[in-house]
């Protein structure tokens, strides 16, 4: 009774760290987190470009960057639960959360920004972020 | 002239009524991803709806009688049972999308949470089917609904390449960085999306509540071929403004705030508003014919006194069932599950159920017993097992490839 007890204690708090076998394994996760957090960038730069055109008004805009920092994080958080298995996936973990903290806090500005109604600042502050997409798309394609 | 004029509301409504939260996310997600390539789905959806909508509304129209009450008398109470059950889960999940999306379209307009914009869609669409006139209903959402040919204008306005888009179309082919399994499993959910059971239910109980008759089969007729079709050009619409937007910034679409953007984008702020009187619209008036469809089904099957144009303390138990899944729909929406991935797993087990839905349809239409001379001709009963195959293929390969492909990531 007891065994079984502590094998389901095993299998549920296994579950709630995502198992990563292999470096490849690894980078494959990587690559898809890379991917999906670009998207959210992207996302909401193409905001930010209807917000300078003037094309979009702010409610709407607060929505669609709140979003995107929302699913972002939520990428974010998956990944750093990912356990990696080598000094090489240390290193790879290191270099894209670093890039995702970018990402999030680039987007939360946006989100800040927006909700203050300083929507023609959403340009500038938004920057960074196109740096950021960069790196991300690069690291995402190396990745797969 | 006056004959003239409910022919053309008709066709109006059909168009605006066509689009619902499942086609909305269905289209733009397919076109984000896969461009064009899955145009032909929204085709072959198209005429597979057109299809059974015509034959089951040619039923209600001959008969006098809903498709459930003619399912179990035709078919047993057992293989009825199956057959509601399984369409009464579909149309359950989608009324909660439907809800969930009409406060998700309404946060967009004034970026406050939509869960505390849930209660009050619920009671509202509970009010609307309890004190609004069928017709009028009917009418009035579908009209709305055709705020959302701004998709058709946003389209032109981003200039696609005619060319490629018609290649693309005409030449589907996996793109780049796609498998094959998660091609085909979009194309699946596209599919569910065209063909979602609640539409028919609907159209046959609507038929049976606005006292259709032999006479009016020309009137069904250019509704069904023409409105449809006219709805489905606009779902390619919504694929093909995601695809020239956010297939080249690698964006895929996960919220309904981004299917908005395209049009924002060519559109302006006009045309912002526009799709959102739209998302209202087309969500709203699909929540109400999804509450009433369970409704209708559940009332049909055990024979109760049904329908708005029955004195509600005739029909108490048929709306007590409305009320009940309007109620149900708004809690499971309020447990905060992302009413976007509710409405994808809802077009899919749609995919899954709909043999169940579509194989009575067909049966009771082509038995002279109760259709007379009205029964199907050669063509369209062949056209008919023909799709009856194709339903049957995607309805067994749906969730093998929800699994192979964890729900198409």
């Amino acid at each position: 009774m007891r065994r079984g007890v502590a094998l389901l204690l095993a299998l549920l708090t296994a579950s709630c760290v995502s198992p990563s076998r292999t470096d490849r394994d690894y980078e494959l996760k990587a690559g898809n987190s890379a991917k999906a957090v670009a998207s959210s960038v992207a996302t909401a730069l193409l905001g930010v470009e209807a917000a300078r055109r003037h094309r979009a008004p702010g409610p709407y805009l607060s929505v669609l960057i709140a979003s995107a920092e929302e699913d972002a994080s939520s990428v974010q958080s998956q990944f750093d639960s990912v356990q990696p298995p080598s000094a090489h996936a240390d290193a790879q973990r290191a270099e894209l959360d670093d890039l995702l903290s970018q990402a999030v806090d680039g987007l939360a500005l946006l989100r800040i920004t927006v909700r203050r109604g300083e929507l023609d600042q959403l340009d500038t502050k938004a920057r960074p972020l196109r740096a950021v997409l960069v790196r991300l798309r690069t690291l995402s394609e190396e990745w797969q | 002239m006056k004959r003239l004029l409910q022919v053309f509301l008709g066709v109006l409504t059909a168009i605006g009524g066509f689009v619902d939260i499942g086609d909305l996310v269905a289209n733009a997600l397919v076109g984000a991803r896969f461009g064009m390539s899955l145009a032909w789905v929204v085709l072959v959806g198209v005429v597979g709806i057109c299809l059974f909508a015509e034959m089951s509304g040619r039923v209600a129209a001959v008969t006098g009688r809903g498709t459930f009450d003619l399912v179990r008398e035709r078919l047993g109470v057992r293989a009825g049972l199956l057959n509601l059950v399984a369409s009464m889960l579909v149309t359950f999940l989608t009324l909660a999308a439907e809800l969930g999306g009409v406060a998700l379209a309404i946060e967009l307009a004034t970026s406050v949470n939509y869960l505390l914009f849930v209660p009050l869609v619920a009671f509202l669409v509970w009010f609307v089917i309890w004190r609004m006139p069928f017709e009028h209903m009917e009418r009035a959402f579908g009209l709305l609904g055709l705020a959302l040919v701004v998709f058709a204008v946003a389209f032109w306005k981003l200039g696609p390449d005619w060319g490629s888009m018609l290649h693309q179309a005409s030449h589907p082919a996996v793109p780049d960085g796609e498998g094959h399994p998660t091609y085909w499993y979009y194309a699946i959910a596209l599919f569910g999306a065209a063909m979602t059971p609640y539409e028919v239910f609907f159209f046959s109980s609507g038929a049976v509540e606005e006292g259709w008759t032999k006479k009016d089969l020309m009137i069904e007729r250019i509704n069904v071929y023409l409105g449809f079709p006219l709805g489905g050009l606009l779902s390619i619409a919504i694929a093909g403004c995601t695809w020239l937007v956010f297939m080249p910034a690698g964006v895929e679409v996960d919220h309904l705030d981004q299917v908005a953007l395209p049009v924002a984008l060519a559109a302006g702020k006009v045309g912002l508003a526009f799709v959102i009187v739209g998302f209202v619209a087309a969500t709203f008036g699909a929540a109400l014919e999804t509450g009433l469809s369970t409704g209708y089904s559940i009332a049909q099957y055990l024979g109760w006194s049904w329908g708005k144009s029955v004195a509600p303390v005739r029909a108490a138990r048929f709306h007590a069932v409305v009320l009940v899944a309007i109620v149900l729909g708004a809690m499971l929406i309020l447990t905060t599950v992302d009413p976007i991935m509710v409405t994808e797993y809802s077009i899919v087990f749609s995919a899954v159920a709909l043999p169940l839905t579509y194989f009575p349809i067909l049966v009771v239409a082509n038995d002279p017993g109760y259709m007379g001379e009205a029964v199907n001709s050669r063509l369209t009963n062949a056209l008919g097992t023909a799709y009856l195959g194709l339903l049957t293929v995607v309805s067994l390969a749906a969730i093998p490839l929800m699994v192979a492909t964890k729900a198409g990531q």
